[in-house]
């Protein structure tokens, strides 16, 4: 381990005045840690902890997100150089498309030999990285007082994502989540009100017929289809169903629940004509579309804000996911891991305590990033400045689970989306489709049982 | 003799850089793809032999054989409107036009060559929108019911194939009007001369005199659709379904989406051999057809 057992004891004795002969400063040492001992308390593990401010080293994070998300990097890593100057961190950052390319390029960076120090990761390729040994548990940090009061402040849902086994992988900095984004402007032109929390899909159509109208070009749509695989998955989840049965290793798409849900968002399009054909409009452009008036209601979670404040747009609130056979949304949640071939390790935690710091949380609150994954932060006024009822993202936590993400999450995605495509195009029925679906994710999971084994 | 050898080391190293380049970057991976298609390699486990398993594979892969259809398809058609539409429209702009109008005509029919694929295909995916985009509204006026341009099988090959076409388009005439120019003026002189109409020109001694030219974009147009990528990716993703996914664009999701590198290389080690006996088919029915002046 290159990581000192009592790295306070290493740093401090530099500290001490010259005037100390060599052999006394050990003796003051060890005395001094004795007696610490002797009174039962280890020194804290905080800033005296941590490697000499004269460090010299280089830190390589492998990192994702969009411009907000690399003026908060920045933010942190110019923070975490006044403490360290000697140490230069390059960021890696990588402009996210999708979760499944994003994954791949940090097995591809791994495989070709050059290994970050540090991995910004999601759920979503979380076991991935933690079943091929891209990182440590942090175990060795997170139980200094530094790491207890970052975790503190975090909620255990969050936690839970990134332990395996009791051992945590990532420290969480951010999450998002599920809600139902309405135009209040539009609302308030069609005459209706904010549906009740505990809305159900009977009344979500009710009122997306209410809130479609005119035809052609010039047709408003009720609701527009967060066309991919999380902004999809709290249709399966408030109907009691998911993609993979809950042990991760089976497919569940024979479930019953999971055809009707389907035939739900295909009856949207196709059935009902409240939403415009999802497998052809960029999910971003839903949001676009959502904040022209062109589409009264989509599903978002807190990422879409930051283009609306772009866009001075704030004509918007938030309510729950409406529930089927269950009230319920999905959550995945953003986290700093240390990778395995790091030689600064102790370093590589001195950023992470950066990266996931209250300053961090706090100006991605500003910027609308995302749901910070500090409690205190998540109740602070600049995350609360809007929409309305912007409480209800942190709450959602106490009802929302985890988005399905098994080590082989890309090809689950990719198997889901290309039969729903189908579907969507109307030219398989959601039955038929399905069950091809499920024969082939059957297949796929079994392949990955038998290569985990 | 000295002198002679001295010349030969001076090429070598003329050709060196190039001949670096392909040893690196085409023959070296080339190997590589044909060692590891014996293989189960997964990217971050060391390749494990397991010998023809992956060819066998091949055989039994229903998706493989939509995937090299759809291939065949696009490469043809598309070899066929962008060599023809090059023709055609080289034709066009090689004619008597005031100077300004030639310039402006030729500039604008070679642009979208100029226009990275990805920012074009952002374009057209908002045109070829089923709900909200340019082509149905217009559409609409002849009240024709929206079409699924990407997202129906029916038309999502074609509508790739039509924005291939049109970005590529350019590069077939600016090619074929090189070749155009360089026809003498005193053939089509002689053959007026002779009482021949215009049609009878230019199939009886344009189109003969172009032939090479034709070959070359006959076979760089092929060799290029048949690893057509960028734009199926961007435009369709290779759906709905498979209905619109490309060779290339399945082996891409073998190799890094379900990590199956080895499987993915014995796929690419078939498209390889299929380019190359292709290629050296053309070149040896091109004997028939192409008349060398």
């Amino acid at each position: 381990m290159s990581y000192p057992p009592f790295p306070d004891f290493v740093s401090t004795r530099s500290d001490l005045p010259r005037r100390f002969p060599s052999f006394s400063r050990r003796l003051l040492g060890l005395v001094g840690l004795i007696l610490l001992i002797a009174l039962g308390r280890l020194p804290p593990a905080s800033a005296e902890n941590a490697p000499p401010a004269n460090t010299k080293a280089e830190l390589v994070l492998f990192d994702f997100g969009d411009a907000n998300d690399k003026q908060i990097r920045d933010a942190a890593i110019a923070r975490f150089n006044k403490r360290y100057p000697n140490v230069k961190v390059t960021d890696q950052f990588t402009p996210i498309t999708s979760w499944p390319d994003y994954i791949n390029k940090l097995v591809t960076q791994v495989a070709s030999g050059k290994a970050p120090d540090l991995i910004h990761i999601a759920t979503e390729g979380a076991l991935l990285t933690i079943s091929k040994k891209l990182v440590i548990p942090l175990d060795e940090f997170t139980n200094s007082d530094a790491g207890k009061e970052i975790l503190t402040d975090i909620d255990p849902t969050l936690l839970k994502g990134f332990t395996v086994d009791g051992k945590l992988y990532l420290v969480p900095e951010a999450w998002n989540n599920m809600m139902i984004y309405y135009n209040t402007k539009v609302f308030k032109e069609a005459g209706v009100s904010r549906p009740a929390d505990d809305w159900t899909w009977d009344d979500f159509l009710v009122l997306a017929k209410r809130l479609t109208s005119g035809e052609g070009p010039s047709k408003r749509f009720g609701f527009g289809i967060p066309y991919f695989n999380f902004g999809l998955t709290p249709f399966w989840y408030s109907n009691a169903t998911s993609v993979l049965k809950d042990n991760l290793k089976e497919s569940n798409l024979s479930d019953p629940k999971f055809l009707e849900a389907v035939k739900f968002i295909h009856a949207l399009v196709h059935e009902n004509g409240l939403s415009p054909d999802p497998a052809n409009t960029d999910p971003n452009a839903v949001f676009q579309l959502f904040a022209t008036g062109k589409i009264a209601m989509t599903g978002g979670g807190h990422w879409p804000m930051q283009f609306f404040k772009a866009n001075q747009f704030s004509d918007y609130d938030v309510v729950p996911w409406p529930k089927k056979a269950a009230q319920k949304t999905v959550f995945g949640a953003a986290g700093f891991g240390i990778s395995p071939k790091t030689k600064q390790k102790a370093l590589g935690w001195e950023l992470i305590k950066e990266l996931a710091s209250s300053e961090s949380e706090r100006q991605a609150a500003g910027l609308g990033v995302a749901i910070p994954a500090r409690r205190t932060v998540a109740e602070s006024p600049e995350f609360l400045a809007q929409p309305e009822h912007a409480p209800l993202f942190y709450k959602s936590l106490s009802y929302a689970a985890p988005v399905q993400a098994p080590a082989n999450y890309a090809e689950v995605e990719r198997i889901l989306m290309r039969h729903l495509g189908q579907v969507m195009a109307d030219e398989v029925k959601p039955e038929d489709a399905l069950k091809a679906a499920d024969q082939e994710l059957t297949a796929a999971m079994k392949q990955q049982e038998a290569e985990a084994q | 003799m000295k002198k002679a050898s001295s010349e030969n080391i001076v090429g070598y190293l003329f050709v060196g850089p190039s001949l670096l380049g392909y040893l690196v970057f085409v023959l070296g991976p080339l190997i590589a793809a044909v060692a590891l298609s014996f293989t189960h390699y997964d990217v971050l486990s060391a390749p494990r032999p397991i010998g023809l398993s992956n060819y066998a594979r091949l055989l039994a892969d229903p998706r493989l054989a939509i995937v090299y259809r759809n291939t065949a398809f696009f490469a043809a058609a598309s070899v066929v409107l962008t060599v023809s539409l090059g023709l055609v429209l080289a034709v066009a702009v090689n004619q008597r036009l005031p100077g300004p109008v030639k310039y402006a005509l030729r500039t604008a029919y070679f642009f979208p060559v100029l226009v990275g694929m990805i920012y074009a295909a952002m374009v057209w995916k908002f045109l070829f929108n089923r709900d909200l985009g340019v082509v149905n509204y217009y559409l609409n006026f002849f009240h024709v019911t929206p079409i699924g341009w990407l997202t129906s099988s029916n038309w999502a090959l074609w509508s790739v194939i039509l924005v291939y076409v049109w970005k590529n388009v350019g590069f077939t005439m600016l090619t074929t009007l090189a070749g155009l120019q360089n026809i003498p003026e005193e053939l089509f002189e002689a053959a007026r001369i002779d009482g021949a109409k215009p049609i009878t020109a230019f199939f009886r001694l344009t189109v003969p005199l172009l032939t090479p030219v034709l070959l070359f974009n006959v076979t760089i147009t092929m060799i290029n659709t048949l690893q057509e990528f960028d734009s199926i990716m961007a435009l369709t993703n290779g759906g709905p379904g498979d209905a619109s996914r490309s060779v290339v664009m399945y082996i891409y999701d073998q190799a890094f989406r379900s990590f199956n590198l080895g499987y993915a290389s014995a796929i690419a080690v078939t498209l390889s051999v299929l380019i190359g006996l292709l290629t050296l088919l053309q070149l040896w029915g091109s004997r028939r057809w192409v008349h060398y002046t």
